[in-house]
């Protein structure tokens, strides 16, 4: 068995939509023998809890603070917890960013006013992952499909949470311009009935560094039921 | 050769990206034998001569006459002129619409107003075929790729100024969704490097009676280098 990381969760302590807490989530995949999460809470614009009443500063601390509760909850576990978050560009389109930290956050208060590809554009100047989540999904929300091929680092080609047509899609999408293909859950509960993410080769301290190398190998992706994972954990434990 | 259609058309007197002038641009297709054109100026909230400061009817009036400047200069010819437009929800996204006319220009001004995915439902709910002119175009002001798959009844499979790449992901785009397949110049110039569009078996008096049956038949659409014509 490899080492898998989760790239996209959330808790209930920032996202609205979510129902577990960091801890909660913690326990749960320190249960299925995961490697890393990756905790990628709604931002601004998104399905955030944030308060907007608050200073910009205390937004941010906010919104960090169900990170930081995971990953105190995984200290003394073999669980490494990464800060990301869901960023939304509007209409429904929302992208993955991983590998920036808080610092990042506090010290770009306008980032909101900045057009999505300028947002991009300095994620990545400054060392960030931008991985857009779910490009093809179908919902009621969504009328438009919004696709920036040139702005991001990879794509969601298996998001546990939609139909395998959308992910096909995605997939067709990222193979035809040649993007890094990229899973996960978009785990909102300890309840999925199925899961997505990676399992890399070793273990990883920095997130960036293990979504570089699955950029070279997408056979490290996957998706399983819930029941097949648990089983697969029991087997090694 | 078959009977040649071309579905995207602009021209000097509407479309400001436009250089080749109505009259010139049927004598070139006329020259080059086709059956029809369809004229799609970009919309009149867009890029277009069109003032935008006059009241709703004359601005249709006035978008209108960019088609009725090449029925006129077709007179005699044979070749048939459709009226259709290239509706933009910016930043480069682009859907021609045929089979609506004047009349519901007039009737519809509020229609302007409406969301992208509202406008396509609204123009099809009242008899129009939308076409996704260019979806995967790159150009230096693109920034993003949108797409509307069950808002349009296809997508250009060819544009003759777009790279095989771009066309190829249309063609992708289309068949995944299960979408209609058509084909364009997108012409500006008159003369330029390739010409797209459909050639059919026999005349169309209508372009949505073409543009339905070509459904059925991507083998009818073409993509190829502007013939060499005599001056």
């Amino acid at each position: 068995m490899g080492y898998k990381y989760e790239l996209h969760l959330h808790t209930s302590e920032a996202s609205k939509c979510a129902v577990a807490t960091g801890s909660e989530q913690v326990a749960f995949y320190n249960s299925l023998g995961y490697a890393g999460i990756c905790i990628t809470n709604h931002y601004f614009r998104g399905n955030t809890s944030i308060p907007k009443d608050l200073p910009f500063e205390d937004q941010i601390r906010y919104f960090v603070r169900g990170y930081e509760l995971a990953k105190e909850a995984a200290e003394g576990t073999d669980l490494d917890v990464f800060l990301g978050w869901e960023y939304a560009a509007g209409g429904g389109s929302e992208f993955l960013i991983l590998g920036l930290d808080t610092d990042w956050l506090l010290a770009h208060p306008d980032q909101m006013q900045w057009h999505p590809a300028e947002y991009f554009t300095r994620v990545r100047e400054d060392g960030g992952f931008v991985i857009q989540a779910h490009p093809y999904r179908k919902a009621s929300y969504i009328n438009t499909i919004h696709l920036m091929p040139w702005h991001v680092d990879g794509v969601e080609v298996c998001n546990a949470g939609n139909s395998d047509f959308d992910n096909e899609m995605a997939r067709h999408y990222a193979q035809m311009y040649k993007l890094p293909m990229y899973a996960g859950s978009d785990n909102h509960s300890c309840t999925p009935d199925r899961m997505a993410g990676i399992e890399a080769d070793r273990r990883y301290d920095n997130i960036t560094d293990m979504l570089r190398a699955a950029a070279d190998h997408p056979e490290w992706l996957f998706c399983r039921t819930y029941e097949e994972l648990a089983d697969q954990a029991a087997g090694q434990a | 050769m078959g009977y040649r259609y071309e579905m995207h058309v602009h021209t000097k007197e509407i479309s400001l990206c436009a250089g080749c002038p109505a009259a010139e641009q049927v004598k070139i297709y006329h020259r080059l034998g086709y059956a029809g054109i369809c004229i799609t100026n970009h919309f009149i909230n867009g890029v277009t001569h069109v003032p935008k400061n006059i009241p709703w009817a004359d601005r249709v009036e006035g978008y209108w006459h960019g088609y009725e400047l090449a029925v006129e200069a077709a007179a005699g010819t044979g070749m048939d002129v459709f009226f259709g437009w290239e509706y933009s929800i910016g930043g480069g996204t682009d859907f021609l619409v045929y089979g609506l006319g004047k009349d519901w220009l007039l009737a519809n001004e509020d229609a302007l107003n409406l969301s992208p995915k509202a406008y396509l439902q609204k123009v099809r709910e009242d008899g129009a075929i939308v076409i996704h002119a260019h979806p995967f175009r790159e150009a230096g002001y693109i920034e993003m790729i949108r797409l509307l798959p069950r808002d349009v009844d296809g997508v250009e499979f060819y544009n003759a100024n777009r790279t095989e790449f771009e066309n190829a992901m249309a063609r992708q785009f289309a068949g995944n969704y299960g979408l209609w397949g058509s084909a364009g110049s997108d012409n500006h110039a008159g003369h330029q490097s390739c010409l797209a569009g459909i050639e059919a078996p026999r005349r169309y008096d209508n372009v949505m009676d073409l543009l339905r049956d070509t459904s059925s038949h991507p083998e009818w659409l073409f993509c190829e280098p502007f013939p060499a014509m005599d001056d």
